[in-house]
């Protein structure tokens, strides 16, 4: 009973924490602009995520290390430094991003430019971090991030046509726009594959004392969350397909176009819910991105860390997501506009990829971490295709950001 | 072959320099077009953004500091993009003046739907919201004579 009910909390933290602004920023874009015709990217960086956080999560139970842990010790900091430099920088800037999200939000409910709400942010996420535990850092703010469910009530309420939505699922090649669908794509993978999630989930699992009788309820989480979640975001999608496209909004490059995806169908609440969606799982994602950026650089220099210490327990810890937030603040409080910062840093995200995930071929089939709980079949070849696609994200990104970026 | 006078070499170099002025003319043509294409459908979308606001401010589901915020976003889109499709070097000047007209009205109605909602003129916001919906239309017609085939 206890532990369906940990499942049931872990299935609810990922829904709540799944969606962020980039995931909504992406999946309104390719709705406004392609219709339904994305769809299947969503569902590809969905089920490749779910493969990578059930990994982490599995290595995490089984060898109690983090991944970032697991590979500095099994290649050494030389080799560690390459994804630790890729996943600080790409970092960077979706924490930026996020805090962008936040204050498009509170501009959006306040009518004060969203460069004033910058630091104001990202001194309220520094204090919650400072002052709060893992527990409620996890679970407090994705348990508020279920309000963005509203987009799949959205997306039913509007009755599209589910043939044409199961449609979208299968890939197909562009009728129009090239550079842009295939930019979008690029986009999308970028904001369902972030590292920073499963590097998140793996800290986490350590954070909460995971072993092996948690693989169960890992795997659990990790496919039944993760799947609820990329849920949320092709409701994002068909909102903006069925709301935006037939009004005649075919492309989404102010942020002062997303409220009004679910205004028509929800009247005044519409506004109400698009602004406290965006300020919640932005909010949200923030806290995370910006502990991530502590657990990376803490686990790779072998300093103390955990959320649940005093701050003197562990400055270096804490002071890494103090300048981290400051940091990440100063684009926005500069006036860098957040949209642009959003679909760029999800660019750079799927680009990053290969970096972060070869080392789970290794680490993940290595006796010595986690026995006889090595990947199978199905999850190596999951790991190569992911590997794949990275390089070709990787390849592709820059040419489709000249060509295609908005 | 082998004997080529230096009046045909020169001749022959001539050519490949017209072909090469050729394809570069044909490619910047090209992307002018292309240009047109793409900021005459940034301006569509970004009047019915507007359009869209405006409905939702007078349906009561959208605040007042909200919509006006999107008018003056949305109302520098349109002046850029304007700005852009005027200074754009085409071949079809007339189709290119109506493009700009289109948009300078779409400029203009917003920037007076944006006066009414400030000055919490309902009747104002109205008379700009039909300046825009025609101005939309202008802007459909001026966009399908620019890229309708040409004898």
């Amino acid at each position: 009973m206890k532990k369906l009910l940990e499942i049931s909390l872990g299935v609810v933290t990922s829904v709540g924490g799944f969606l962020e602004v980039g995931s909504m920023a992406t999946a309104a874009q390719a709705g406004a602009m392609f219709g339904f015709q994305l769809i299947w990217a969503v569902v590809l960086g969905t089920v490749c995520i779910i493969f990578l956080v059930e990994m982490s999560g599995r290595f995490a139970a089984v060898s109690h290390h983090t991944i970032s842990d697991g590979i500095r010790e099994r290649f050494g900091f030389n080799v560690f430094l390459w994804p630790l430099l890729a996943a600080l920088l790409v970092n960077f800037l979706v924490l930026s991003a996020e805090i962008g999200g936040v204050a498009i939000a509170l501009e959006l409910a306040t009518g004060i430019g969203f460069q004033w709400w910058a630091l104001p942010v990202a001194l309220l996420a520094w204090l919650l971090l400072w002052k709060g535990t893992f527990g409620v850092i996890e679970k407090g703010v994705s348990f508020l991030g279920l309000v963005t469910l509203c987009f799949v009530v959205g997306a039913v309420m509007l009755r599209p046509d589910w043939t044409a939505v199961a449609r979208g699922a299968v890939p197909s090649l562009p009728v129009h726009d090239a550079a842009n669908y295939w930019f979008m794509a690029v986009s999308i993978l970028g904001a369902s594959i972030s590292p920073y999630l499963f590097m998140f989930y793996s800290s986490g699992a350590i954070e909460d004392r995971w072993d092996k009788s948690y693989l169960g309820a890992n795997r659990a989480i990790a496919g039944l969350g993760m799947t609820f979640g990329g849920t949320i975001s092709i409701g994002v999608l068909i909102v903006a397909a069925l709301v935006l496209a037939t009004h005649g909004v075919t492309q989404v490059d102010d942020y002062h176009q997303l409220p009004l995806m679910l205004i028509p169908i929800f009247g005044f609440w519409g506004f109400v819910l698009f602004v406290a969606s965006l300020a919640i799982a932005c909010f949200g994602a923030a806290l995370e991105v910006g502990l991530q950026q502590a657990y990376l650089v803490a686990q790779g220099f072998g300093w103390n860390w955990g959320e649940d210490r005093k701050p003197r327990d562990d400055p270096g810890f804490s002071a890494t997501y103090t300048i981290s937030l400051l940091l990440a603040a100063i684009p926005i409080a500069l006036g860098l506009d957040p949209l642009r910062l959003t679909i760029f840093s999800m660019a750079l995200t799927a680009a990053s990829l290969p970096l972060t995930v070869v080392p789970f071929l290794f680490l993940l089939n290595d006796k010595r971490y986690v026995g006889e709980h090595r990947n199978g079949i199905l999850s190596n070849a999951a790991v190569i295709f992911i590997i794949a696609l990275g390089f070709v994200l990787a390849v592709v990104t820059i040419p489709l950001q000249i060509f295609g970026g908005t | 072959m082998a004997h080529q006078t230096p009046d045909l070499i020169v001749s022959r170099r001539y050519l490949r320099l017209d072909c090469l002025c050729l394809l570069l003319l044909m490619l910047s043509a090209c992307s002018s077009s292309d240009q047109i294409e793409q900021q005459s459908r940034t301006v569509a979308s970004a009047s019915q953004t507007v359009l869209m606001a405006l409905d939702a401010w007078a349906a009561g589901a959208a605040p007042t500091a909200y919509t006006v915020d999107t008018l003056q976003s949305i109302g520098k889109t349109l002046a850029d993009t304007g700005a852009q499709i005027r200074s754009a070097e085409t071949s079809e000047p007339t189709e290119q003046a109506s493009l700009t007209k289109a948009v300078n009205d779409l400029s203009v109605a917003v920037t007076r739907a944006e006066a009414g909602l400030q000055a919490d003129d309902r009747l104002k916001v109205q008379d700009a919201q039909q300046d825009l919906r025609l101005a939309s239309r202008a802007l459909a017609t001026a966009y399908a004579k620019y890229f309708a085939p040409k004898p």
